[in-house]
C-alpha cells in the first residue's frame, strides 16, 4: 500500500472524531449561552462550530486523497457530505439572521448524526459499481444533498418555531426550504437524465424515484401554500415538518422499507452488506431515538431563546 | 314582504333557464370546470391522489414490469380472491397504465396548464402596472416598512428614490395632489421563471406521452458471435465478445470488506452491421456508455450465466429452456412459469486489474445454486388468472450437471434437469422520441426554479406627504432590501 494512503486513512478518522467532539463543545457552549446568557460562551460556541466545520472539511479531503473520488458513493460518505453542507448552510443562515440559532441546533444535529454513523454505518470505501460510474454521479448527489441540508436546517427552525412561536424562525424555515427546493429539483432532473443514460429510462417508478417525487410534491405544496395561499405560522411549520419527514423517508426510511417488503430498487447498489433485517431494524430504532433526543433538545433551547427574545426585544 | 321579490326572482331565473340553449349550458359547465381546474386546492388534491397511486404502484409488484411474476407474488401474498376481486379490477397490478391513472394525469396537465395561464395573466398585468397610488394602510401592511421625516420635499424624494434605485427597484412615480406615490418592483424575470417552471411540467408530460406512444423497448439477449436485429430491421448488431472487470484496490485489511467482490464493469464489444451484414463500426458498450444507431440506443443492462434445463414429463423429455429472463414456456395449452426468487450461477471468465496496471484472468467451472424454485401455470394467452399448480417444495441446493429438480402437478410428474450454462449479454434496446422534450422540460424546470426562488420577485410601495410641517416618507416592502 502506498504511504500517502496510510496517513490519509488515519487522518480521516482523527479529523472526523475531532470534528464531532468540537461540535459537541459548540453545542454545550451555545446551550450555556442561551440558558445563562453568557456572552463568552457564545464566542466559544462559534469558534468550536467553525473548528468542527474545518474538521469535517479535512475529513472529506483525506477521504478524497485515499479513495480518489468525492464522498458520494454510499451511506457513510453521503452522511458525511450532508453533515458538512448542513454546517455550511447553518453558518450562512446565522450570518443572514444575525443570530446563532442555526449553528446551535445544527452543531448538535450534525454531532449526533456523526456519532451515530461512526458507530453503525460501514465506512469502508467500496468499489464503484458500474451503474455509479458516470459523470452525473457527483453533480446529482451534491445538488440533492445541498437541498437536503437546507431542508434539514429549515426543519430545525420550523420545529423550534412550534415551541416558541417566534415568527422569524418560521420565516427562516421557509427561506431555507425555498433555497433547497431548486437544488432538489436539479438533483431529481440530473438523476433522471443519468438514469436515461445508464438504464435507458428517465423515469422507472423505482421506489427511490417515487419517494423523491413525493418529497418534491410535498415541498412544492408547502411553497405554494405559503406563497399563493398565504399560509404562515403553525400551519406552514407543520407543512415544513411534513416535507422533512418525506425527505427523511426518501433518504433513509425507504432503504428499511425496501428491505422489509422486498421492494426491488435500482438504488440499492450502495448498501454494502446491509442484508441483515434485524440490524436495519436496530438502526431504525436508533435513528428515531436520535431524532427524539434532538427534538427534546430543541424544545429546551427554544424556550430559552424565547426568553432571551422577550428580554432583549430582538433576535439575540 | 321579502317573499315576493324572491318568487319573482325564481320565476325570472326559470325563464332565463328556459332561454338558455345547450351551447350556453355547455359554456357555463366549461367555465365551472375551468374554475375548478384553476383552483390550487384542487391541484393539491390531484397531487395527493397521484402520490397515493404511485405509492401503490411502487409497493405492489406490477405486471407491466415483472409480467406473470408479479401476479404470482400478488396471489401468494394477498390470496387469489383478493387479487381477482380487488387488485386486478382496480388495476393496482398495473397502476401506471390504467385508464384512471392516465385520466388523473390528464386532469393534472389541464390543471397545471390553466394554473400557469392564470399566473401568466397576473404577471403580464404586473409588468404593465402604471399607477403607483396606494394608501398608508397598504404600505404599513407590508412586512418590511419604515417611516422617516425630512425638512423639504426634495430631500425626501431623493432619499426614497436613491434607496429604491440602489436596491435594484424599477420605479414608477406619480403625484396625486399633496402626496407623491412610488411603486418599485425588482426581479420581475423571477415571476416569469416561476411561470416557465409551471409550463415545464406540461412539456415533461407531453414528452412522456410522445415517448409512450411512439417509443419502443426491446431486449437483445445474445451470445458471442450471434447477430440481433430490431423489429423494424433498422438496427442490426453482432456481439463479438463480453466480459466482467474487477478492480483490485489496495485498501487496509480492515477496510477491504467489499474489495474485489463487486465487478467494476460489464462490457460488450458490439459490431454495427448494415443491411447486407457488413460491419459499419465497432464499439465497446458498458453501463453509462451506450451505442446510438438509427434512433436506437443500446444499453448494457446485464450480463449473466444462466442455467439451461431440460423438461421431462413423466420421464419423457419434452422441452429445453433457460431461466435467464423468467419467461414462461409453452406446455400444451398452458404456460409454465418457473419462479426462482434467488439463484446464483458460478462460472466463466473474470478479468482483474491490479494497481500496477497488469491484468489477470480466471476461469471458474460451472455450478448452479438455486435457493428456491416454485412452478405455476396459467392460460395459453399468458393472461390471468394465474393458477398456482403446486408449490414445488424446497428445491434448494447446489446442482451440478445432470441433477434433476422434481415438480408434481395433479396428474403428471415433471422434472427439470440441469444441463449446463448459457452465457449471454443482455442489452436493452430503446427508442424514445419524447426524451428530448422531457429533458427540455427538466432544463426549464431547473432554471425556472433556481432563478425564481433564489432571486425572488419583490415590490416596494412608498408615499411622501406633508405631515405636521414636515415631509414624511412611508416605505414598505415585500422583502427586505431597500
Amino acid at each position: 500500500m502506498e504511504e500517502h494512503i496510510h496517513w490519509a486513512v488515519e487522518f480521516e478518522g482523527y479529523t472526523f472524531q475531532a470534528a464531532y467532539i468540537v461540535l459537541l463543545i459548540s453545542t454545550l457552549s451555545f446551550t450555556i449561552f442561551w440558558i445563562f446568557n453568557s456572552r463568552p460562551m457564545k464566542t466559544v460556541g462559534k469558534a468550536a462550530f467553525i473548528l468542527g466545520f474545518v474538521g469535517l472539511t479535512a475529513s472529506i479531503v483525506f477521504r478524497y486523497i485515499y479513495s480518489g473520488r468525492l464522498p458520494v458513493i454510499h451511506g457513510y460518505e453521503v452522511f458525511l457530505l450532508l453533515g458538512w453542507m448542513m454546517l455550511l448552510i447553518a453558518l450562512y443562515a446565522d450570518w443572514t439572521t444575525k443570530n446563532v440559532f442555526s449553528t446551535t441546533f445544527t452543531s448538535f444535529f450534525v454531532a449526533a448524526t456523526m456519532i451515530y454513523i461512526e458507530a453503525h454505518v460501514d465506512s469502508s470505501p467500496v468499489n464503484v459499481v458500474p451503474a455509479l460510474q458516470s459523470k452525473w454521479l457527483e453533480f446529482h448527489v451534491i445538488t440533492t444533498m445541498l437541498g437536503y441540508a437546507a431542508f434539514s436546517v429549515g426543519f430545525l427552525a420550523a420545529e423550534a418555531y412550534l415551541v416558541n412561536r417566534l415568527e422569524w424562525l418560521e420565516e427562516l424555515s421557509y427561506k431555507l426550504s425555498a433555497f433547497g427546493f431548486p437544488f432538489l429539483t436539479i438533483g431529481i432532473a440530473s438523476g433522471s437524465i443519468w438514469a436515461q443514460e445508464a438504464w435507458g429510462t428517465w423515469w422507472g417508478w423505482d421506489p427511490k424515484e417515487t419517494s423523491s417525487l413525493i418529497m418534491w410534491l410535498v415541498y412544492a405544496a408547502y411553497l405554494h401554500m405559503r406563497l399563493a395561499r398565504g399560509w404562515r405560522g403553525r400551519k406552514a411549520a407543520w407543512m415544513n415538518i411534513a416535507g422533512f419527514s418525506s425527505m427523511l423517508f426518501c433518504f433513509m426510511g425507504l432503504n428499511w422499507v425496501s428491505m422489509y417488503f422486498d421492494l426491488a430498487s435500482e438504488h440499492t447498489y450502495s448498501e454494502g452488506t446491509g442484508s441483515d433485517k434485524m440490524a436495519y431494524f436496530v438502526y431504525l430504532v436508533m435513528a428515531i431515538a436520535v431524532v427524539v433526543f434532538i427534538g427534546g433538545y430543541i424544545v429546551k433551547i427554544s424556550k430559552a431563546i424565547k426568553g432571551k427574545n422577550q428580554d432583549s426585544g430582538d433576535n439575540e | 314582504m321579502n317573499d315576493k321579490p324572491e318568487i319573482n326572482n325564481s320565476k325570472e331565473n326559470k325563464k332565463k333557464e328556459k332561454e338558455l340553449g345547450l351551447f350556453d349550458i355547455l359554456l357555463v359547465g366549461l367555465n365551472d370546470l375551468s374554475g375548478l381546474l384553476q383552483n390550487i386546492r384542487f391541484a393539491v388534491i390531484l397531487l395527493v391522489i397521484i402520490a397515493i397511486a404511485t405509492l401503490i404502484g411502487t409497493a405492489l409488484p406490477q405486471t407491466t414490469m415483472s409480467g406473470p411474476m408479479a401476479v404470482q407474488e400478488l396471489t401468494s401474498v394477498f390470496g387469489e380472491n383478493v387479487y381477482l376481486k380487488i387488485i386486478k379490477p382496480a388495476g393496482f397490478d398495473c397502476v401506471f397504465t390504467t385508464t384512471w391513472y392516465r385520466f388523473i394525469m390528464l386532469l393534472l396537465v389541464a390543471s397545471v396548464t390553466l394554473c400557469a395561464w392564470k399566473r401568466t395573466k397576473t404577471v403580464i398585468a404586473l409588468g404593465k402596472r402604471k399607477s403607483p397610488i396606494t394608501s398608508e394602510k397598504g404600505i404599513k401592511a407590508l412586512k418590511f416598512n419604515c417611516e422617516k421625516s425630512f425638512e423639504n420635499k426634495k430631500d425626501a424624494l431623493n432619499w426614497i428614490e436613491k434607496r429604491l434605485r440602489t436596491s435594484g427597484y424599477k420605479q414608477i412615480k406619480e403625484e396625486s395632489g399633496e402626496e407623491i406615490h412610488l411603486f418599485g418592483r425588482k426581479n420581475l424575470v423571477s415571476k416569469w421563471m416561476l411561470v416557465a417552471m409551471h409550463y415545464s411540467f406540461v412539456i415533461i408530460l407531453v414528452g412522456s406521452i410522445i415517448g409512450s406512444l411512439f417509443g419502443s423497448k426491446q431486449d437483445a439477449v445474445i451470445m458471442e458471435g450471434e447477430t440481433w436485429s430490431t423489429e423494424d430491421g433498422k438496427a442490426q448488431i453482432r456481439l463479438v465478445d463480453y466480459w466482467m472487470e474487477f478492480d483490485e484496490k489496495d485498501f487496509p485489511n480492515e477496510m477491504s470488506m467489499f474489495t474485489g467482490m463487486l465487478p467494476s464493469d460489464f462490457k460488450s464489444r458490439i459490431e454495427v452491421l448494415d443491411e447486407s451484414g457488413n460491419v459499419i463500426r465497432e464499439k465497446i458498450i458498458e453501463v453509462n456508455d451506450t451505442l446510438n444507431h438509427n434512433g436506437y440506443k443500446f444499453y448494457q443492462s446485464s450480463w449473466q450465466y444462466d442455467p439451461i434445463f431440460s423438461v421431462y414429463k413423466n420421464g419423457e423429455k419434452i422441452d429445453r429452456f433457460t431461466i435467464s429472463r423468467d419467461k414462461p414456456f409453452n406446455l400444451g395449452d398452458s404456460q409454465i412459469v418457473l419462479f426462482i426468487p434467488s439463484r446464483q450461477v458460478i462460472s466463466g471468465k473474470r478479468m482483474f486489474h491490479a494497481p500496477d496496471g497488469s491484468k489477470s484472468t480466471e476461469e471458474i467451472p460451472p455450478s448452479c445454486i438455486l435457493y428456491e424454485v416454485n412452478m405455476s401455470a396459467h392460460d395459453a394467452e399468458g393472461g390471468n388468472p394465474l393458477i398456482p399448480v403446486e408449490q414445488a417444495g424446497d428445491g434448494s441446493g447446489i446442482f451440478r450437471l445432470g441433477d434433476r429438480i422434481p415438480f408434481e402437478s395433479e396428474d403428471d410428474v415433471y422434472e427439470f434437469q440441469f444441463d449446463g450454462m448459457r452465457e449471454y449479454t443482455s442489452l436493452d434496446v430503446r427508442r424514445d422520441p419524447g426524451v428530448g422534450i422531457v429533458f427540455l422540460g427538466f432544463l426549464i424546470c431547473a432554471i425556472g426554479g433556481t432563478w425564481g426562488l433564489l432571486l425572488p420577485f419583490a415590490t416596494a410601495r412608498a408615499m411622501v406627504r406633508m405631515k405636521s410641517g414636515k415631509w414624511e416618507v412611508l416605505l414598505g416592502q415585500t422583502l427586505p432590501g431597500a
